[in-house]
Parts: C-alpha cells; structure tokens; sequence
C-alpha cells in the first residue's frame, strides 16, 4: 500500500484540524480546541489510479511564540497550508510558513485553503490578495470545514500532485 | 558531562519507568521492525509483525527514516489511545531506535496554557475589528451631521431671509393700511365694504351719513345693498359687479342711492374687488349734490 504524508500547516485557529475532521470523518464542531503537538489521522483515496493512504498530519498552529517545528516535517510528500478568510493576518503568517517548509523539506506539492467561507459577514480577504495567490501559480480553494465546501476537493487534488511528483 | 552516582542514575532511571510509561521499537536500515517491547499497550499500538515494514504498523514513521539527524524529537505526538507521548528517534547499532515516552500531563498543562493565550489572541484580533467598525461608523455619523448641519445652516438662512421679505411685506401693509385708514377715517369721501349677497359689512361716517343710518344699524346688519339701490337702476349694480369679475374693479358711474328717510341722493359711485377675494369688496361713494 502507498502511503504519503501530508502535513497541516497554518497560524493557529485556522481550522486545521477541523478540516482534517471534516475530510476524515464528515464531521464538524464550532467550539475551538487548540491542538498542542501533533495527531496523524489516515484516509484512504484514489489518486494517480492506485489507492493511497493519506496520513494526515495536523500540527499546531503558529502563533507569536510556537513556531514550526522542522522534524514535524520530516518526510512529508506534500502540506496544505490553511488560512482563515476572516483574518487579514493569517495569510502573512502562510507565506512565511511556505518559505520554512520549503526550507526544511524542499519543493514538494501543496495547495492553500482560505478557510471559513461560510463566515460571510465577518470575511477579510480582498479578491487582490487572492488574486495574488492564484498569480503565484498556487493552487488556491475556498473552503468551509463548517458546510464541507471544496474540502474533499483540496485534499484529492494534492493527494494528485503528490502522485504526478 | 558529569557522571551521576549510581543511586541517582538508578532512581532517574526507576522514576521514568513508573511515571512516564516506556516503550521502544527498533527498525532495522531497511525500514521493516525488528523488535519491540515496553508498555506500548497504553498508546494503543498493538499487533505488531516483525519482518514487516515499520511505516505501516506506526505511522509515524512513515517517511521518517532513515534519520538525517540523530536524535529526532517529536514532541506531544497525540496517540491513538489518547496519551500524548514524547517520541525520540536515535540510531544504534542494529538499526533506529523507537522511544516513546508519555507527555500526556504536560501535553495538557500546555495545550490550557495556549488554548488561553490562542482565546485570547482571538478575543484581541475580534476587538480590534469591532473598533475599526466603530470607528467606520462614527466617520459616517459625523459624515452625515456635517451634511445635515451644513443644510441646516442653509434652511436657517433661507428662513431669515424669508422672515426679512415678510417682515417687509408686513411694514409695507401697515403703511398701505394706515393710509387707506386716514383716507377712510377724513370722510372727505364714502367708503364702505360690502359682499356681492348684498350685505354692508363696514362703512365709514361719510358713508352712512349720505345714506342716513346709524353705525349700530350697521352693526345689526340693517343695511343691505338692495334695500337702498333703486330697483330700476339694479341692471347697472349688475354691470358693476360683472366688471369686476373680469378685471377686478369697476369703471365709476353715477347712481342714487335710496336714503333711510326715503330721499334719494344722487353719488358717483366705484368699486373694486378685494385682493384674492371674490365676493368681498370696497367701494366709495361721492355725493354729487355737494360738488354739483
């Protein structure tokens, strides 16, 4: 059996670990837990033609005090960065995490998730940030862990890339 | 580094064993397990196969190995029995050793230290953006009291001037009024107002003099126009009143009024509407016996 690690990287309060459980196990929770550390959750998919085992990494998120940790990254095929739409903040705090991990593991696949659509009212991101994502050459998707919006679609398109690398 | 003495060594040795929960596996440089052991139980890793590749027994360890340095620490590793476990990967001699080690009480004094610190971030983050919305909002509502104090401004000048022309208007009526009041008040003239039914409403002491009744006939409402218009000459009242319709006034025409006694008297006699009046209108009356 393949499988690949992927890692869930982003500020903290994102919604890493609500998007791994929504992918996982098709479900959601408003109240917000931190995670400390890391948990590995698997899901199997098809990508590539050939069943894979996704192991999930979702490690916590960055604040001003916890930064990455590199050997959470070890041996990772891909990550996905998350983003919170209704914090300006958290998509500085992606760019720089992109820049780390590209240190530590190098050019490996990832897409960006601007998490939190359905949170409509209290949204932050103007299309020229995003905008200047997609110009990147990034892949970008526009996810609610809430409605489950485009998650599915985020992770099986980096369990793809992963499987053309 | 400095060496411990035995007992130390041995108690360090005896507290981790009782307090942290040890236990180890040992991955051979092919990446398959070759052995294990320790209370590995307690953080659900369980049917193991040795011979069999580490990463899909251990998730771990998938993509790990081999180790570019030794050791590697994964700290608060969240395990499948629900202890977090402190995971250390080193390299020997028969291949990487597994070590995992239970964090779980300090996992969890960390994980209420930042679930307060994130809340509180979050809680800031929230703040500042009620702020700026306040903030947007009293620009808008000082926006909107500068515009409407500016019309105010405009309204407030508008009505001065207003009141200024009315003021005007005012001065100039009384004016007109006192000197139609002393033309009427010197009885050099008659002059009365009646309405088009026929009743005398005012009149002047000249007026009734020529006409012979009395101010409290007047104001009894004795004296109507019909009662002292002969009824023969009724057809040039008639005439009078449909000029003034047309153009608000009659041409003056001599005409003999019917005095109380019965006497005639013979006047020149004119009238006009009142402005924005159709029925109310002033007349005056010269006795022609006088100035024949």
């Amino acid at each position: 059996m393949i499988q690949k690690k992927i890692c869930m990287l982003g500020a903290f309060a994102v919604g890493k670990t609500s998007l791994v459980k929504r992918f996982v196990e098709s479900i959601y929770s408003d109240k917000y837990h931190t995670t400390v550390g890391v948990k590995i959750d698997k899901k199997s998919v098809t990508a590539g033609g050939q069943e894979v085992n996704l192991l999930l990494w979702d490690i916590q998120g960055e604040d001003g005090v916890q930064k990455l940790r590199p050997s959470y990254l070890r041996g990772a095929a891909g990550y996905i960065l998350v983003v919170d739409g209704t914090r300006r903040e958290t998509l500085d705090t992606a760019y720089a995490i992109q820049q780390s991990a590209q240190q530590t593991i190098g050019l490996v696949p990832f897409v960006i998730v601007i998490n939190k659509t359905d949170l409509t009212e209290q949204w932050a991101l103007d299309e020229a940030a995003i905008g200047e994502l997609t110009a990147s050459g990034w892949s970008v998707y526009r996810t609610s862990a809430k409605t489950g919006q485009y998650v599915e679609e985020a992770f099986l398109t980096l369990a793809e890339k992963i499987m053309e690398a | 580094m400095t060496a411990l003495p035995q007992p130390i060594s041995e108690f360090i040795l005896k507290l981790n064993t009782d307090t942290r929960s040890p236990a180890y596996l040992l991955v051979q440089r092919d990446g398959r397990l070759k052995s294990w052991g320790g209370q590995l139980a307690a953080y659900g890793i369980e049917g193991l196969r040795a011979d069999e590749p580490a990463g899909e027994q251990f998730f771990l360890l998938e993509g790990m190995l081999p180790l570019d340095s030794s050791p590697t620490f994964l700290p608060y590793v969240k395990t499948d029995s629900g202890l977090s476990a402190d995971i250390y990967l080193f390299d020997g001699e028969e291949g990487v050793w597994v070590l995992l080690m239970d964090a779980t009480w300090e996992a969890r004094k960390r994980k209420a230290i930042q679930q307060k610190a994130n809340d509180l971030s979050l809680y800031v983050v929230e703040q500042q953006k009620v702020g700026e919305e306040l903030q947007q909002k009293k620009d808008e509502l000082e926006e909107i009291v500068e515009r409407r104090t500016h019309a105010l401004a405009k309204a407030n000048f508008q009505l001065k001037l207003e009141l200024e022309e009315r003021q005007r208007i005012e001065d100039a009526l009384r004016t007109s009024e006192a000197k139609f009041r002393r033309v009427s008040e010197s009885n050099m003239i008659g002059i009365m107002f009646w309405d088009l039914t026929g009743t005398v409403t005012e009149a002047n002491d000249a007026f009734l003099e020529m006409i012979g009744y009395t101010r409290e006939e007047l104001r009894a409402g004795q004296v109507r126009w019909d009662n002292i218009t002969r009824p023969e000459l009724r057809h040039l009242d008639d005439q009078a009143i449909e000029e003034m319709r047309e153009r608000g006034a009659c041409t003056p025409f001599e005409k003999v009024f019917i005095r109380k006694d019965g006497t005639r008297i013979p006047l020149l006699f004119g009238a006009a509407l009142l402005e924005g009046s159709k029925h109310q209108t002033v007349c005056f009356a010269l006795d022609l016996k006088k100035h024949k």
